[in-house]
This record gives structure tokens, sequence and C-alpha cells, in this order.
């Protein structure tokens, strides 16, 4: 492998584990409740 | 809870994230001479071929036309040797365009004689009657404005003095106004009368043209 | 003051932005269909001020700036206010707003038309016009960001999001694209050259599509389809993932557009492998938007303006999930330069950003005139036209996307090439006829749609029309 595959390779590895961990973030059921809340409080500011 | 309820942080953030994928493929090769490099064999435009080149841009005949052959075989079959980074350093803007409506001119330099270009420009459809290009014959009817030339190639970087713009308009006027030029009879027929003497946007244009490619086709000839 | 309910919601810059919309819409079709015929009919060259190199930026400029920015303000206005439960804060900053942008279309339509033109794509304007974008798109600006740091809702809803994203987008992506050094007041030279110019300018125009006509185009999805449905958006989270990804990824893939050109190897390479990441964030605003329908699909049949958005969230679909096959080496070899990609663009414009406006504009105007619509009928008749016009036109080009292609590159045996450039050009003709056609169709569409609002606006009281007071019974007062 040269250098240039490797760099490739360890920047996507990077970005996944980015990307992984944002999603286990949201995804983490202790935050559904507040997480989702904004979705509702916008359907009701109609008078 | 978190950024979504913090609108500055949020617009910094976003602000970063945006700018990182714009940094390294936009920004860092922008300082790399590797992205845009410089050789000898690639001269910068004259004067007179620069005012083509802005009325090719007024004109939008980007919107029809590429300047960029792709490295593919019937690519290279049609139009000629693809193109090489380094053709493009005195380009402000590049003019690759987006859509061939029309055929690629990045090797048209030398390809067809002036008097070609007259009477195609003059009229695409009395040389190729299925052509859609707009006709342009009143290009020729135009006088070419000169005045801001030295201005132009001294913003561009082209190493020109004063003198040597005026050197490079006379000598075109010279050239297509003389006797001896060999598209004379052409020209004369889509330029009015009072422009024979003159030089015409139409002159540029096609000054222009036929500086498209002629570097690269000149270095293969020396070869 | 605010807990008064003294302080009005500000909707008749929502209206002036809406209706500059519709004239902007109107005159870049009319462009439109002209240059479309001009494609079959070089006759219609009339003049240099009307021939094609000069109209199409005038299309492309009136409804991607023109229609497509006023759209945008019209919507953020209303959205912001709505969901921070707040008063725009500079009213007569955004009126000034209002009348600098419509200036500055109509002197940018007549700029290009003179030919002033600056050529690079999508940013055809001349210095001086660049500036008057830059002032409005601050004054734009200063009252997004006012709104929001004064709201009184705590947490912003996913629209926000976007039209934040958009706000700092086009800012940076604009004035970095448009440095140019002055010769005249009508004529600039840019600071980049060749291939560093090429690769700036598609970052740009790459992203100047994706924050013009995909993220606020998400803020309004968003926001009305949950609104039109009274259903909550399916996944809040997921949203929050889809626009971060967005966010990041979309910046990564201009140079999908410079394939196989002089630009370097690696920037190429590292565009397509961002293009194709970018489809998972996309589809997660389509299954989004299917999901919020679960189990209340009927509503497509009885709600008029659903339609609108499922339709154009699978315009968007489809074109998210083509544009980055459009940039495999392979694929791009043969469709780059041809009318496919002419077909791409205009699924993505009259399908999903006409469509998803259209429907936000028929939420928003009775709300903020205090009447009915004028016709659902009309909705409907102006829907489908719009559908099936869109349809045979980018089927249209698609299929002559491919023949061309296939025509560019056919050889003979002995490896000639089969086909002159002019023979590929004049086998397109009956196509380019088609999608005129077509056009004339979708312009049928627009005409009723703009028929629709006018009528719903004229049949409404003229008094205190765009003014409702602030709701204050839920209001959390914090700050």
């Amino acid at each position: 492998m040269n250098s240039s595959a490797l760099f490739y390779f360890l920047f996507t590895l990077l970005l996944s584990v980015i990307f992984g961990g944002i999603i286990r973030y949201y995804y983490n059921p202790k935050r559904k409740q507040k997480i989702e809340e904004p979705k509702h409080r916008m359907l009701d500011d109609e008078q | 809870m978190g950024i979504t309820s913090k609108p500055v942080v949020f617009a910094v953030l976003s602000a970063a994230v945006i700018l990182i994928g714009s940094t390294v493929t936009v920004f860092i090769p922008l300082f790399m001479p590797s992205t845009q490099p410089v050789s000898a064999y690639v001269k910068p435009y004259t004067s007179v071929e620069l005012e083509g080149r802005d009325i090719y841009m007024r004109e939008g005949c980007n919107n029809c036309h590429t300047q960029t052959v792709r490295p593919l075989r019937t690519e290279v079959l049609r139009y000629g040797e693809y193109s090489k980074p380094e053709e493009f350093a005195y380009d402000r803007p590049f003019l690759w365009g987006s859509r061939r409506t029309g055929p690629d001119l990045n090797r048209i330099g030398g390809k067809y004689p002036d008097s070609w270009h007259y009477r195609h420009m003059q009229s695409p459809q009395s040389m190729f009657e299925k052509s859609n290009m707009p006709p342009y014959g009143w290009l020729a009817k135009n006088r070419l404005d000169t005045s801001n030339s030295y201005k132009k190639t001294s913003i561009l970087g082209y190493g020109f003095s004063e003198q040597d713009v005026q050197v490079q308009i006379s000598q075109y006027r010279s050239k297509v106004t003389a006797d001896t030029y060999l598209s004379k009879e052409t020209r004369d027929l889509v330029t009015p009368a009072e422009l024979h003497h003159e030089l015409t946007e139409m002159d540029a244009i096609i000054a222009y043209l036929q500086k498209l490619g002629r570097d690269v086709k000149n270095l293969e000839t020396k070869k | 003051m605010s807990e008064t309910g003294t302080e009005q919601y500000n909707f008749k810059i929502v209206r002036s932005f809406a209706f500059s919309a519709l004239f902007w819409l109107v005159i870049g079709l009319i462009v439109g269909l002209w240059i479309a015929f001009e494609m079959f009919n070089p006759a219609l060259n009339l003049a240099p001020w009307l021939s094609f190199g000069r109209l199409r930026v005038v299309h492309t400029n009136g409804l991607g700036l023109g229609f497509g920015l006023a759209g945008i303000f019209a919507t953020s206005y209303y959205i912001l206010q709505r969901l921070t439960r707040t008063a725009l804060p500079f009213p007569r900053l955004a009126q000034a707003h209002l009348y600098l942008f419509n200036t500055t279309i109509a002197l940018a339509a007549l700029s290009l038309m003179a030919g002033m033109n600056t050529t690079k794509e999508y940013a055809e304007l001349e210095w001086p016009i660049d500036i008057a974008v830059v002032v409005f798109w601050v004054m734009f600006a200063i009252n997004v960001f006012a709104t929001l740091i004064k709201r009184r809702e705590k947490q912003m809803y996913i629209s926000l999001w976007y039209i934040i994203a958009m706000t700092i987008a086009i800012a940076i992506l604009y004035i970095v694209n448009n440095l140019e050094i002055p010769v005249t007041l009508f004529k600039s030279y840019t600071v980049y050259a060749g291939a560093n110019d090429a690769n700036v300018e598609w970052w740009y125009g790459h992203n100047i599509v994706g924050f013009i006509f995909t993220v606020p185009i998400l803020a309004m999805f968003y926001y009305f389809l949950p609104k039109s449905t009274g259903l909550p958006i399916f996944s809040h989270r997921l949203s929050i993932i889809s626009f971060w990804a967005l966010n990041f990824a979309y910046l990564w893939t201009g140079a999908h557009h410079l394939m196989l050109s002089p630009l370097p190897e690696w920037i190429q390479t590292v565009a397509i492998a961002f293009s194709i990441f970018l489809i998972a964030p996309s589809w997660g605003s389509v299954i989004n938007g299917y999901y919020t329908l679960q189990g209340n699909w009927e509503q497509l049949r009885t709600n008029y303006l659903v339609k609108f958005f499922i339709f154009g969230i699978t315009f968007y679909g489809l074109q998210t999930l083509q544009g980055p096959l459009q940039g495999l080496r392979t694929l791009n070899a043969f469709f780059h330069f041809t009318d496919w990609v002419v077909g791409h663009v205009h699924m993505g414009t009259m399908g999903w950003v006409t469509m998803i406006i259209s429907a936000s504009f028929y939420y928003m105007i009775p709300r903020i005139t205090g009447n009915q619509l004028y016709s659902i009928k009309l909705a409907n008749t102006h829907f489908w036209l719009i559908l099936v016009g869109q349809l045979i036109w980018t089927i249209t080009m698609w299929i002559a996307g491919i023949q061309q292609g296939a025509m560019w590159k056919a050889t003979n045996p002995d490896g000639s090439l089969m086909y002159s450039f002019l023979d590929t050009l004049t086998s397109l003709y009956p196509y380019y006829r088609l999608r005129f056609a077509a056009g004339v169709i979708y312009f049928a569409g627009i005409l009723i749609f703009v028929w629709n609002l006018i009528m719903t606006v004229r049949q409404a009281p003229q008094k205190d029309e765009a003014e409702q007071p602030i709701q204050n019974k839920e209001l959390q007062s914090w700050g």
C-alpha cells in the first residue's frame, strides 16, 4: 500500500468514526424525547 | 438542548463544517503550483487576441462551445490532442464550458483559414445549412475598441508595455488590411467599406480563435 | 413589549417577495422558451441581445437568482417569524432588501442582455451587480440572525438550521468565486487563472445549486409538509444527521463537474467519493418525507398540497441518485457535455424546486391574506400541467443525451468517426422541438399558478391583511 492510499484510508476511517459517533449520540434512546420535541412544537404555532 | 438552541454557535459551526471541504479541495490547491502549471511554450494572448476573447465572452460563446478536449479516444480523433493544464495559465477566466451544442474549440486555431471564419461567422447556415449557430455578421460592423487594451493586459500581468500593445494592435491591423492578406476577399465582403482599413470586432474574435491550441500545435511540429 | 400581544408578524414582506418570485418566474420561463426555440430555429437570434449566448444566462440567472432567491426570501421570512414566534426585528431593512433585490435582478437581466458577462456559470454578473447582491444578502442575513437571537422558541426546528446554513454558505461561495479586478465599470477579470479558476467556479457552481436549490428548499419542505398535513416530521434526529452530513460533504464535490479535465486528478477523485456519500443525507430527507405520511397516505388524494410535496421530494430523490452516478468517470465520459445533463438539471428545478415553492406559496398566501385559496381545482390543474410538462421535458433530454453521447463515440470498423458533429446536432432537432412543446405545457401550468395566487390576493380584504398578532398563550418567555 502506498502512502497516498494509506492517507485516503485513514481519512475515510476518521470521517466514518465521526459520522458513527454523531449517529450514536443522536440515536441514544435517552435523548429521544428531547431531540424529537421541536417537531411537535412547530405544529402548534398557529392561531 | 445543545447547539440547536444556540443560533450563533450553530452558525459558526456550520461555517466551519462548510469550510473544511472548501479548504482542502479549493483553497489549498490555489497555492499549489501543480494545480495550474506554467510552461514557457504557452504564450499569453496578444492584445488583439485578448480583445477577441472578451468578445467571445461577451457573446456567451462558452454557453455552446467547450474548450477542453478530454483524453478519450474518439474525442482526440475528432478534435485533436487532449488539453493540457499548462495551456490555461493565462486564461482568466477559464472558458472550458459545460455543454457542447457546438463543437469543442480548444484546437480550432489553424484548423481553417481566416476566410473560413469570416464566412462562417457572417452566416453559419450558408456553410452548414442545418447549423443552429446564431449569425455574427454584425461583429464586422463594429470597430474594435482598443481604448482599454493596455489596462487589460497589465491587469492580467502579461508583461506588455504600452508600446508593445500599440505595436500588436497596429501590426494586426496592417496584416488584415493589407492587399496581400490571404483572406482579404472574404474579409472585404463581410466588412462595411468604411471599416476596411480598421480593426473590427470580427477581426479580433477570429484572431482569438486562431490562437486556440496553436502553442500545442507549434510544439508538436517542432518535435 | 412583546408580552402584550401588540407586536405583529410582518407578512407584507412575505407577500411582496412571493409576488416578486412569480414575476421573475414568468420572465425567466419566457426567456427559456425563447432559447429553446432558438435551439432548432436560429432565425430567432434576431438581435445581439436576443442571441442564444446572451439569453441563456438571462434564463439561468433570472430563474436561479430571480425566482429562486425571491421564493427563498419569501418563505424564509415567513418560516423564521413563525418558528421563532417573533416578529421581524427590522421590517424597514426587509423592505429595503426587497427594493434592492428587484432592482438588482432587473439590472442583472439588462446587463446580461447587453453582453456584460463574466462567463462563470451562475456567476455571470459583473462586479457592480455582484456588490449589490452581497449588500442585499447582508441585509437578509441581519434580519435572519436578529430574529433568531430575539426568538421566543428555545429550540430551533430543522428549517431554521437550513436557513442558517444557506445564509452562511451563499455568502462564502459568492464572495470567493466573484473576486475580480475591475477594468471598467462594466468589465472585470477574475483573480484566478485556468485550472484554479475552473476549480473555484465549480466549487461555487455546484454549491450554489446546493445552497439555493437544495438547502432552502429542504427548509420549506420540512416546514410546510408538516404544517399542511398536520403530521409531525417522521424523525427529527434523522434530519439532524442528514443536515450535518449534507453540509459537510457538499463542499467537496464541485470537481465532479470537471471530470477528465486538466484539473489535478486527486481533486476529481475526492469529488466522486463525496458525491457518492451524498446519497445518504439526501435520501435521509426523502425517507423523512415519505415516512411522515406513513398511515396517512390518503392525504395524497384529499389534500391537494401533499401531491406537490411528495412528487417534489421524489424528484429530489431521483436527482440525488442521478447526480453522483453522472460523476463516475465512465458514465461522465459518456454523458458530460450532452443534453442528458440539461435534463438532469431541469428535473431538479422544474420538478423538485418549483413544486415545493408552489406548495409553500399555496400554503402561505391564503394564511397571510386571511382568505381562502381562489381555486383548488386550478391548483390541481397547475400540478398536473407542470408534472407532465416536466416529465416530457426531462425524459426527452435524457434520450437526446444518450443518442448524442453514442453518436459522438461511434466509430467505423476502420476506427474512424462515424458521424460528423453536425450529423449529431441535426439528429437532435426532433427532441428540441418536443422539449419546446413540453416547455409550453409547463409554462401553461405556471400561468395558472400565478393567476390563482393573484386572484387569491385580490379577493382578500384590504385592511390589515398582512398583519396578525402573535399568539401569546403558549409562549415561553426567556432570554
